[in-house]
């Protein structure tokens, strides 16, 4: 049991008045000459065990009246989302808030978005805490603490409003351990309200592991709270532009469409395809539960014109899914760079930039020369080998964080460092005719994600007899592994771009990574995701683009009114010479309609205690918590109907004195 | 001073008592000739019984009629009437002291004793006093002249409640001391161990006294009405207690009971006119309707 008001707590010792009244009175007596004192004494003697013990009843009775009206004025509240063993509130409770799209999804018992319910939720426990409690706000797109007036405030913050991206719950989570650790001390909780989607938890995923390990180590006292809203969709069909074909000569565009629905079989719906004004209605039906449509559309006016258009299908549950937005323009080349001490790596890497030759550019740069690195319009850099001097690990970082993609290799030398905080080690090597076992790599997302057409990339089968051992810090994601759960290809995030690293090389002694089923996809999807940088027009993933420069507004296409482009989807322009557009749209991941089960959440914690609301609590809206002030009520009325059923026991009729009552004895 | 002028007297009350006469239950053995029956054969007009005749008895009393049917002597004996002689025993002990709402039991006590008194001297009979505590302090004999009232309300007026109590003793002496047949009053609060009281009553009921009792009490000795603790003193010693009325009041009130039943008891069992009175009642009222009480017995008792 805990107390929403413990600082009443001391009050509590009110409960001794009637106690310390009784003493009083017993010191303060009075003194009275008596004559009848026989039966005084008679009294004394016999006196009554049971006067005795209905005395003490009656005190007794009174000081828990007391006690459990002054715990009831304490509130104290047990079980439930908030209760259980928490013994006070907390001094900060830190609110994790998943908004990614899939939160947008309408509960049709509530009439409300996940999301709306969880703020709802938070507002409300939060208001039960009471006044000395500090809330802070992190949500998962910009992952920065707001600290809030109260719980009130929730519902007409901006950082509480929908977003179209997908969230990074580990991130987030990490997000709010760097803020405790800047600011330890006192009893601290964490709530967490998400829809538990899988592709956002990653709960295959190491970093949990070490993320509860440094929650563990902090020098406080630490809960989570855990708001799951996984109740999955019944009825939702979302739409995704998956590529887009300009057909310059018969003035078309071909846009391929994948249409996900949370129905096995989903009768005829609508679907519209929007394009320069023009609206082109088409009559859908599925029969499996994903669906790939091809559609050409005329291009109106200017054939060789940028133009922007939009897929949407019917309102249904989750209205966040159902518009995909593209833009199209003249394709501009992808560059390339190859930076690498080791020839065969090099040449593997020129080839992969450019396979066909057709609209890529591959430069080698001998490592001698890196100083200076040219990448302003480059949109990947390979690099293999050691470390850069300063100023060119610098370039290659603020590369980037602009958008740009960097793909490393081993040094092939032992106990040598890399760039960006990679050190190489020891060089394994195998004689297995198999070589060492990928056994995992995220196909949903990433470089080796499957193909469009829903193709796997041969990842695991691909024959390594060497690797190079890696030791890197926790900003690094393993993207594959193999079988011991050595790292085989990784990722980190730096500002809009990004930096893998491979920890074998593309070498025939090394492995099969050269002979082009992975390592061509991987270096095109780099190269295209670099490039985009600089193209005028281009498309991408909502919450994973940043403005570039904050001095350029971005003014949406698709409204009227004012979006931000940081976390809404949609096509915005620029306002600056280049007349930019980019088409923002819902990262992939967000279609996923699979969900981590409660049990399975609650685990990922490890040893820190975490409680859990049940679906049904959290769907039913009901209290997040359990207050007992009304039992204490009951019990101080009970112990108040004792008091007066004790005392009227005691009592006895009045004697009459008349006369005549005395006379006739 | 005046008989009058003490404060324990109240003439209007007197006098509205004389016109009810104090009546004795049993026969008495007065010196001379009242208004009550005489436990000797008198020359009263009233027929008493008949006896057989014995030389030396005045033939004028032989019931001819009888001798006519019966061939046999009998006399005729009528009633005498007597005056009473009372004995009033006041306890003047310290517990008579007790005070609450209603003045003093002492007070109480002490006003009964002087209107009684007067009451018996005015309708011609005779009044002693004995006052007590843990000896007899004051002792007049019975006397029937208006100036013995002087004398009694002398002695009421300077004694003090004061002392332990010794009834006990004083029953069993005065049981001895009182030669004839007498009313015997007590007033007293009689806090004693009801066995002793009750001998020594019986011993005065045995020589044939015609015993009244009034059980003085105070309202809050028999209510207890305390609401806080309090330390009790006693008024005959130095013992005391503190002790909470909440915890020990009940059973206070059942020991008091159990006492004023057993002794009420044991007071009709040994033929003693039980009389309790609580202080918060008009003396006169008390007074009053034992004299009427005393009128409604008259001649239904049995000879002593």
């Amino acid at each position: 049991m805990s107390f929403l008001r413990p600082e009443l707590l001391p009050w509590l010792l009110l409960a001794l008045i009637p106690l310390i009244i009784h003493l009083l009175n017993r010191l303060r007596y009075k003194t009275v000459p008596w004559a009848a004192m026989m039966f005084l004494i008679k009294a004394n003697q016999s006196s009554t065990r049971n006067a005795r013990l209905r005395h003490w009843l009656i005190l007794a009775s009174r000081c828990l009246l007391l006690l459990f009206f002054l715990f009831a004025v304490c509130r104290p509240i047990i079980g439930g989302w908030l209760g259980g063993a928490l013994s006070g509130a907390p001094e900060k409770v830190i609110l994790l808030l998943d908004r990614s799209a899939s939160m947008e999804q309408i509960d049709p018992r509530q009439q409300m978005s996940k999301r709306e319910q969880a703020i709802d939720l938070f507002a409300r426990a939060a208001s039960e805490l009471g006044d000395s409690t500090r809330y802070i706000l992190m949500e998962h797109v910009l992952r920065e603490p707001v600290e809030i007036a109260g719980p009130d405030a929730l519902r007409d913050l901006e950082y509480t409003a929908a977003t179209d991206t997908a969230a990074d719950i580990p991130a987030l989570i990490r997000s709010a351990f760097y803020y405790l650790q800047r600011d330890p001390g006192g009893r601290a909780e964490l709530w967490l309200a998400s829809d538990c989607q899988t592709s956002n938890w990653r709960p295959e995923s190491r970093e949990w592991q070490s993320l509860m390990a440094q929650l563990n180590n902090l020098e406080m006292d630490l809960r989570i709270r855990l708001i799951p809203l996984s109740l999955p969709p019944q009825k939702n069909v979302s739409v995704a532009v998956n590529q887009l074909k300009r057909f310059v000569d018969q003035r078309q565009i071909e846009v391929n469409v994948e249409v996900f629905s949370s129905q096995p079989k989903t009768p005829e719906f609508k679907l519209a395809y929007v394009s320069n004004d023009r609206r082109t209605p088409v009559d859908i039906s599925m029969e499996q539960p994903e669906l790939r449509l091809t559609q050409r559309l005329p291009i109106i006016g200017d054939a060789k014109a940028d133009g922007w258009g939009l897929i949407e299908t019917q309102a249904d549950e989750n209205p966040a899914d159902n518009r995909s937005y593209f833009v199209f323009a003249d394709p501009e080349p992808a560059r390339g760079m190859v930076v690498a001490t080791r020839p065969e790596t090099r040449r593997i890497g020129m080839l992969s930039i450019v396979p066909d030759g057709v609209l890529r550019f591959a430069q080698n740069v001998p490592f001698e020369s890196v100083d200076n690195l040219g990448v302003s319009t480059t949109g990947l850099v390979i690099w293999q080998g050691g470390q850069p001097d300063a100023q060119t690990e610098s370039n290659l970082l603020a590369f980037a964080e602009n958008g740009g993609q960097v793909l490393c290799f081993p040094s092939a030398e032992v106990n040598v460092s890399g760039p960006f905080g990679l050190n190489w080690q020891e060089i394994d090597k195998t004689d297995e005719e198999t070589g060492f076992n990928v056994e995992r790599w995220d196909e949903d997302d990433g470089p080796l994600a499957r193909t469009a057409d829903g193709t796997q990339l041969r990842v695991g089968d691909m024959s390594i007899q060497r690797r190079q051992q890696i030791q890197v810090d926790n900003d690094w994601q393993i993207l594959a592994d193999f079988e011991d759960d050595t790292p085989l290809f990784l990722r980190r995030v730096v500002g809009q771009g990004h930096i893998y690293a491979f920890t074998t090389l593309p070498e025939t002694d090394w492995s099969l990574l050269g002979d082009g089923l992975v390592i061509v996809p991987v270096i095109q999807r780099l190269l295209a995701k670099g490039g985009a940088r600089n193209a005028r027009v281009r498309n991408a993933v909502c919450g994973e683009w940043r403005p570039p420069n904050t001095d350029v507004n971005w003014q949406p296409m698709h409204s009227t009114e004012f979006q931000d482009p940081r976390w809404t989807a949609g096509v915005y322009q620029s306002d600056n010479l280049n007349s930019e557009k980019i088409a923002l749209n819902r990262p992939a991941r967000e279609n996923d309609m699979t969900y981590v089960p409660r049990e399975d959440a609650i685990a990922l914690f490890g040893d820190l205690p975490v409680t859990a609301l049940d679906e049904g609590e959290a769907t039913a809206g009901k209290s997040v918590t359990s207050e007992l002030w009304r039992w204490f009520i009951y019990f101080a009325l009970l112990f108040m109907l004792i008091e007066g059923l004790l005392l009227l026991a005691d009592r006895r009729p009045k004697r009459s004195s008349s006369g005549r009552e005395a006379l006739r004895a | 001073m005046s008989i009058e002028s003490q404060a324990f007297f109240d003439p209007a009350a007197v006098s509205r008592l004389s016109r009810i006469s104090l009546s004795a239950r049993h026969p008495m053995l007065g010196s001379v000739s009242g208004q009550h029956k005489s436990a000797a054969r008198g020359s009263s007009v009233e027929f008493a019984e008949y006896r057989k005749y014995v030389p030396g008895d005045d033939i004028r009393y032989v019931d001819w009629r009888v001798f006519g049917r019966t061939d046999k002597f009998f006399i005729k004996e009528f009633e005498a009437d007597t005056n009473l002689r009372c004995y009033l025993i006041m306890d003047t002990s310290a517990s008579m002291a007790f005070e609450a709402d209603h003045g003093t039991k002492f007070d109480y006590a002490r006003r009964m004793a002087a209107t009684l008194g007067y009451l018996l001297i005015k309708q011609g009979d005779a009044v002693g006093l004995t006052t007590f505590d843990e000896k007899r302090v004051h002792e007049i004999p019975a006397k029937t002249s208006p100036t013995h009232v002087k004398t009694m309300f002398d002695i009421l007026g300077k004694v003090e409640p004061k002392g332990a109590t010794e009834i006990v003793q004083t029953l069993h002496d005065m049981a001895e001391k009182i030669s004839s047949r007498a009313l015997v009053i007590v007033i007293s609060d009689f806090f004693q161990e009801i066995e002793p009281l009750l001998d020594g009553f019986q011993h005065m009921r045995y020589r044939n006294h015609d015993v009244t009792v009034f059980h003085l009490l105070d309202k809050q000795e028999v209510d207890f009405d305390f609401d806080r603790p309090i330390r009790f003193k006693d008024m005959e010693s130095t013992f005391d207690m503190v002790t909470d009325p909440s915890v020990i009041g009940r059973g206070y009130r059942e020991a008091l009971d159990n006492y004023l039943a057993a002794f009420q008891k044991g007071c009709r069992q040994s033929g003693v006119d039980y009389q309790r009175v609580t202080t918060d009642t008009d003396y006169e009222k008390v007074l009053s309707s034992f004299l009427l009480e005393r009128i409604g017995m008259k001649g239904k008792s049995k000879r002593g």
